[in-house]
């Protein structure tokens, strides 16, 4: 396994109670790297004091 | 009036009953006969409700016979909604093992709000195990069929709203959409599928599959019914703080304006990933009619999909797996593998990166808002990339490649919008060679859910995708 997956696989071990498979570790260590990438990369744009109510403020004023 | 009752719309029927023409009993009664006839083959119910639902149109009935006027504007019209809509003291499987016998204890507001509004419930729909999975597959009540044909999957998560009301088993149904849902199950049964903005319908008494991303919609069988119904169930509520307190319209009353000088946008080809070919043929067609009934159509930018796609599929699995964690440890043997190994990625993923998403919700929408939607009512793009696989193409429990690939694109055009919270609707446009219906979506500005079912409708006035029907096979 790779380092992701073993850590992977070790805090599954932890959190669930149960063990993971090395391939499913290594599925898992994978899936999880490519969403923490992609907000990783799209929150260049966040600002120190976005909230994450400005969201439903933002529909919730939208013009009619 | 057709003398076949389970044909004529929601909206038929209700006048149909309302001027007495008809009674809910004789409506609930062939209702049932044919949800006889296509149960075994489809398996859209959960659970039938037949003496309860025969007994509350019979006191709709008396109702009417009594001199009064109708309860509400679904008086006496026969209803059934996905399991995930709590009633008191009726089980709520949510499709699960887990809740096969669990009993509510308080009842969801859309329920409450259809039956002020006279509906009769006649049942509880199938679909995916903790409406994680956009297929229909479940092991735990058996696979829901498409209505079009048995051997094609149903779409899900609200697979059975689909298909029931396909089939024309029922006039109307609730689901819900937290990356397609409603809409995905809609295009495939060939019936029109709303997710409305999010806050417009509140969500209490609907178990979550994801809060921030969950809405509760509607499947109907013309752009009319589902108006109706809306009306009904759209609104603030005490009981959801994130409910809008925007008031709400008469859907109906939009369905009458004309589209000439609507603004549609179509994405670049090129941002939607690869279409089908009959499904871009399907698209194209239902653009030319809407040009003929006066609509203008310009093609828009269009924002990163997949971006999108991730940054909603971060939250679903961060949320999922604080909701399921205690009972995957618990009872981990009776989620099923797909369903468990959805759950799991949400464990692992920072509590940072899982707040970062929610706070770029506000910044995404808005760059959505100002470079796609801007200078167009509306978008018209696919619901799902390629036409409706079959139930063994789509085998949920294949570990192989392809089979996990086609159930990963399948969302692919429909998550974005639940992260954005804007409302989005499929309307039935055509069929494939196979047989199996096609679906195009709008999506609109928030809160113009009526901008949306207005297009709808001009468009099934003059074309009849919606009123084609699903034929039984008989071998």
């Amino acid at each position: 396994m790779n380092k992701d997956a073993v850590m992977v696989s070790m805090l599954a071990e932890q959190l669930l109670d149960y063990p993971l498979s090395p391939r499913r570790a290594e599925e898992l260590a994978a899936e999880v790297k490519q969403l923490v990438d992609a907000v990783r990369d799209a929150a260049q744009v966040l600002q120190f004091d976005d909230a994450p109510a400005a969201f439903t403020t933002l529909i919730e004023n939208a013009p009619d | 009036m057709n003398s076949d009752l389970t044909q004529l719309s929601l909206t038929e029927v209700a006048a149909a009953i309302a001027s007495r023409k008809t009674s809910s009993v004789e409506v609930t009664r062939a209702c049932l006969d044919r949800i006889d006839q296509w149960q075994p083959s489809r398996n859209c119910f959960i659970r039938i409700d037949r003496e309860a639902a025969l007994a509350d149109a019979a006191e709709c009935d008396r109702h009417l016979v009594s001199g009064n006027h109708p309860i509400g504007p679904l008086h006496g019209v026969p209803l059934a909604h996905k399991d995930i809509f709590y009633r008191a003291s009726q089980i709520s499987t949510a499709g699960s093992e887990i809740r096969r016998n669990w009993v509510a204890t308080e009842t969801a507001t859309v329920l409450s709000r259809l039956d002020a509004a006279g509906a009769i419930q006649i049942g509880t729909l199938n679909m995916s195990e903790f409406a994680a999975g956009p297929t229909g597959h479940n092991m735990h009540y058996g696979n829901c069929a498409n209505a079009y044909h048995r051997d094609y999957m149903a779409g899900g998560s609200s697979s059975g709203s689909g298909s029931a009301v396909g089939a024309r088993l029922i006039y109307g149904s609730l689901g819900s959409d937290t990356g397609g849902s409603v809409r995905l199950p809609a295009a495939a049964n060939g019936v029109v599928g709303l997710k409305p903005t999010y806050g417009r319908v509140s969500l209490h008494g609907a178990l979550a599959r994801a809060w921030s991303l969950d809405h509760v919609g509607l499947l109907t069988r013309t752009a009319a019914d589902c108006a109706r119904m809306l009306t009904v169930i759209a609104g603030p509520d005490q009981n959801d703080s994130t409910a809008s307190k925007r008031p709400v319209p008469d859907y109906s009353a939009s369905l009458t304006r004309s589209i000439k000088g609507v603004r549609i946008g179509v994405p670049d080809p090129a941002a939607l990933g690869a279409i089908d070919d009959q499904v871009a043929a399907a698209l194209e067609a239902s653009l030319t009619v809407l040009q003929q009934l006066g609509a203008i159509v310009v093609q828009v930018p269009f924002a990163d999909m997949s971006r999108l796609f991730r940054v909603a599929e971060t939250i679903i699995k961060c949320e999922g797996a604080s909701m399921h964690r205690p009972w995957l440890i618990k009872h981990a043997k009776d989620y099923t593998p797909l369903v468990r190994s959805r759950i799991e990625a949400g464990l692992l993923i920072p509590a940072t990166r899982y707040i970062d998403a929610l706070r770029l919700r506000k910044h995404l929408t808005a760059e959505f808002m100002d470079t796609t939607l801007a200078g167009v009512d509306v978008l018209h793009m696919p619901v799902m990339p390629f036409p409706v696989p079959t139930i063994a193409e789509s085998e949920v429990e294949d570990t192989g490649d392809a089979v996990r690939k086609l159930i990963a694109r399948i969302t692919t055009l429909t998550r974005p919008m639940n992260l954005l919270g804007l409302p989005a609707l499929s309307v039935p446009c055509g069929f494939c060679g196979r047989g199996l219906p096609i679906g195009f979506q709008l999506v609109g500005h928030p809160f113009q859910e009526g901008a949306l079912l207005g297009i709808a409708h001009a468009f099934q006035q003059v074309t009849d995708y919606h009123l084609q029907q699903p034929v039984m096979q008989l071998t």
